[in-house]
């Protein structure tokens, strides 16, 4: 059961980082007709999706951000469930369940992490001049299944860590 | 002399935990090749926007027409010049739709050859405290509904300062326009010293991106 949630979990952060996250809609408050005719590309409505974003911001050499996306929606992801899975896989008897579980349990503090950084990034969106709009596409309930089953499989680990020690 | 068996040897959670990035690495690649075919063939579907340049109009719509180009001979319609002295002809026109003037241009001074984009905006230095330009203000063309066998006139003049010279009278047969550029020849006769005339039509209900792609071509 615990790896099939694992197995979920990863489904969904694979089509969550690639899918469409967000779609954002350029406006130049009451000019925007004046700028669909002047610039009609850049007034197109864009759509990211998270490898997108963190492409984008290399782009522009947003490194800081770079880091910080890839690390909290990317890596850190991937090795929580290299990690579940690795704990799932280990015998009731054998020690480096507790390590493991240790460690799992450390980072699942962190489990809301990548969704907290992707939501500070929306939110400093939203607050874009001219009435500029950003609108969720469905990568990005995809990508919050992803984290609710990583969620629900560290507790499953947890629970066999306590019955190993009882 | 061992009695394990591959299958019952202990496992490697180390190596086997990898397979979560396996799958993590074939969604990821399983949804972009999914998308990259969708797009292909959304492309392929895709039709645009309702009206295309060089489709006809629809009857019971309602369109922007402008003259974008206006030609004129190089005398009068006494073989003179246009104005005295060496200036060329101070050309506007207006457009008339069952009998009523709905529309005049600005005028393009000393030419023989006048443009209109279809776009204008008249700013102030007042204005930059804050004006409201809409739309409507910056497209300068006539709002004509599309009706079978009906017609509009653009009465081109030669703009002076006592009085307009005529330079033609162009009926414009609505049937045969389509969207987007038009252009048509005319002879010498008649009074008519009008040599070429590109008439524009543009759906009103398109989006402004649509209208300057129009505009453009």
């Amino acid at each position: 059961m615990n790896k099939l949630l694992i197995i979920l979990s990863s489904i969904f952060l694979g089509i969550g980082l690639v899918a469409p996250t967000m779609t954002i809609v350029p406006k130049a408050g009451e000019l925007t007709w004046l700028m669909e005719i002047l610039d009609p590309e850049s007034m197109l409505p864009v759509t990211y999706s998270i490898f997108g974003i963190i492409i984008e911001l290399a782009n522009s050499m947003e490194w800081l951000l770079v880091i910080v996306l890839t690390f909290f929606s990317v890596l850190f992801p991937i090795t929580k469930l290299y990690l579940f899975w690795a704990a799932s896989s280990e015998s009731g008897e054998n020690s480096n369940i507790g390590w493991i579980a240790s460690i799992v349990g450390k980072l699942s503090k962190f489990s809301m992490a990548e969704v907290f950084v992707l939501s500070l990034v929306l939110i400093s969106l939203k607050t874009l001049p001219g009435g500029t709009d950003v609108q969720l596409e469905f990568g990005c309930m995809i990508y919050l299944l992803s984290v609710i089953f990583s969620t629900l499989s560290s507790l499953r680990i947890f629970n066999k860590k306590e019955l190993c020690n009882n | 002399m061992s009695n394990l068996s591959d299958f019952d040897a202990p496992k490697k959670p180390w190596l086997t935990a990898f397979i979560p990035v396996i799958v993590i690495i074939l969604a990821a690649g399983a949804y972009w090749i999914f998308s990259i075919y969708d797009s292909t063939n959304g492309s392929e579907s895709q039709s645009g926007t309702n009206e295309k340049s060089g489709s006809r109009l629809t009857s019971g719509k309602n369109y922007y027409l402008y003259l974008s180009e206006i030609e004129l001979f190089p005398t009068n319609e006494d073989s003179k010049s246009w104005d005295s002295g060496d200036g060329g002809p101070d050309i506007a026109y207006s457009i008339k739709w069952q009998g009523n003037e709905v529309f005049e241009s600005t005028t393009k001074d000393d030419t023989l050859l006048a443009n209109w984009s279809g776009l204008q905006i008249d700013l102030k230095w007042s204005d930059l405290l804050g004006k409201t330009i809409s739309p409507n203000e910056a497209i300068q063309a006539a709002r004509v509904r599309f009706q079978k066998n009906e017609s509009v006139s653009a009465i081109v003049v030669d703009k002076d300062l006592a009085k307009d010279d005529k330079a033609g009278t162009i009926q414009i047969n609505l049937s045969d326009l389509r969207i987007g550029k038009n252009e048509k020849e005319f002879k010498k006769e008649g009074g008519n010293c009008v040599r070429r005339v590109v008439t524009t039509v543009l759906p009103i209900d398109s989006t402004m991106g649509d209208l300057a792609s129009f505009m453009k071509e």
